[in-house]
């Protein structure tokens, strides 16, 4: 590579929306974690979240492209207040509409989220991978949160607070901006496969990583304690895999993570610290597939956030309707998508260091 | 040993089919279009890439 900048190279933008990428996560997860408390709500309240909240960010993706004048952050947050406010005192009809409301708001953070880190970035990863890092942080402060006595209220107010964080973070997104194609240096991608395959195939790993992420043995995680260790290993592993792939390269970070995820996971059923390095580097991968994307879709980055947050809805569907239930099964079953995951990402990445090379 | 397990149970298909529908019926909508605008998308990116190529060559 014959221009790499320092990697703290405009990393304002990326924890500005590490901490509202916090926010949204915390507010959805309270909500959620005390609907799934009311018995009918149990199946279908995470199955819509799931569906309204990830599905829908490929259309608003594309809107803030075309329009990015859109506060669509500052849109979110006032939409998830809202839906806060109304679970508390119950203003509209029915809570499948403040669920909706919820999740609308939830996708117009995470858009805005992507499009400040990604044009922001300069073609690096660290930068999309610490705003998606935020979201593990959020989404286990929601479910405790939901488990106390906490108020409504409060967690709206709070809420509230990611707005200056959001606002912050634009003066970044114009300073980007000023550049002809901010997202120009993402050049991830095979150059010899087709751009329509490249978001395919790159969309199939995340649907596959993303059923994996639910097969994984954990038989040890049985108290509160070691919930939050999860969520907070894969945290880190999200953050790091961007770190890592700007320091070594994407094809190199992706095939080493996914490989040596696997030991750790199979032999980590009963033991933590073993089953959380596997997920670390399980995590790993998150950011490497929507840098592929963005690669052929150098101008439409809320577009290119929007097939990740697709392949991930599609990834739980099938969690909800059958599940593996023995760790063997499981294991198998990851070991199997794995191999295939690395073949996808064979085919579908550039060699290392041949970014700037003409073919 | 039965390792497969269907979720799946008679309460949600009596309670839940009809939301369900819809939520699918929109998640379908919504994946065609954004496949439909990607396409447009990198269809355009590989006319400017041909347009500037051409241009460099005169």
């Amino acid at each position: 590579m014959s221009s790499r900048k320092p990697l703290t190279h405009n990393m304002g933008a990326a924890w500005l929306y590490f901490y509202v990428h916090y926010v949204t996560e915390v507010i959805c997860f309270f909500v959620l974690t005390r609907l799934t408390g009311d018995s009918p709500w149990l199946w279908a309240a995470p199955f819509a979240y799931d569906a309204l909240a990830f599905v829908p960010q490929g259309l608003i993706g594309r809107i803030s492209d075309r329009f990015p004048k859109i506060q669509m952050s500052v849109i979110g947050v006032f939409l998830m207040c809202a839906a806060g406010l109304d679970f508390w005192l119950s203003l509209l009809p029915g809570r499948f509409t403040a669920l909706v409301i919820l999740c609308l708001g939830n996708a117009c953070t995470h858009i805005n989220g992507a499009e400040v880190t990604l044009r922001c970035s300069d073609g690096r990863l660290a930068h999309s991978a610490i705003f998606v890092a935020g979201g593990s942080f959020g989404v286990i402060t929601g479910k405790l949160l939901a488990k106390t006595f906490v108020p409504y209220w409060a967690v709206v107010l709070f809420t509230l607070t990611a707005i200056p964080f959001a606002l912050l973070a634009e003066y970044y997104r114009k300073d980007a901006d000023k550049r002809e194609n901010p997202c120009g240096n993402f050049n991830y991608n095979n150059p010899g496969v087709p751009a329509g395959i490249v978001v395919l195939v790159a969309t199939l790993i995340v649907i596959v990583r993303g059923y994996m992420g639910y097969g994984i043995p954990t038989s040890w995680n049985k108290t509160t304690l070691q919930t939050v260790m999860l969520f907070v290993t894969m945290g880190i592993g999200k953050g790091l895999g961007g770190v890592i792939a700007d320091a070594i390269g994407v094809k190199k970070t992706a095939v080493l993570s996914m490989i040596c995820a696997l030991p750790f996971l199979f032999c980590g059923d009963n033991h933590m610290f073993v089953s959380l390095i596997g997920v670390m580097f399980f995590s790993m991968t998150m950011s490497i597939t929507l840098a592929l994307i963005v690669s052929v879709l150098q101008k439409a980055p809320g577009l290119a956030f929007g097939f990740t947050t697709i392949g991930l809805f599609l990834g739980t569907v099938p969690i909800f309707f059958f599940k593996f239930t023995t760790a063997f099964a499981n294991c198998v079953m990851i070991a199997v998508l794995t191999a295939l995951c690395l073949i996808g990402v064979s085919v579908i990445a550039r060699k290392d260091g041949k970014a700037d090379e003409q073919l | 040993m039965n390792s497969f397990k269907f979720i799946v149970d008679s309460f949600f298909i009596s309670h839940i089919k009809t939301p369900l529908a819809v939520v699918s019926a929109v998640v379908v909508l919504i994946i065609v279009t954004v496949s439909v605008m990607a396409a447009k998308e990198i269809k355009k990116n590989k006319a400017e890439k041909s347009d500037n190529a051409g241009e460099e060559n005169v």
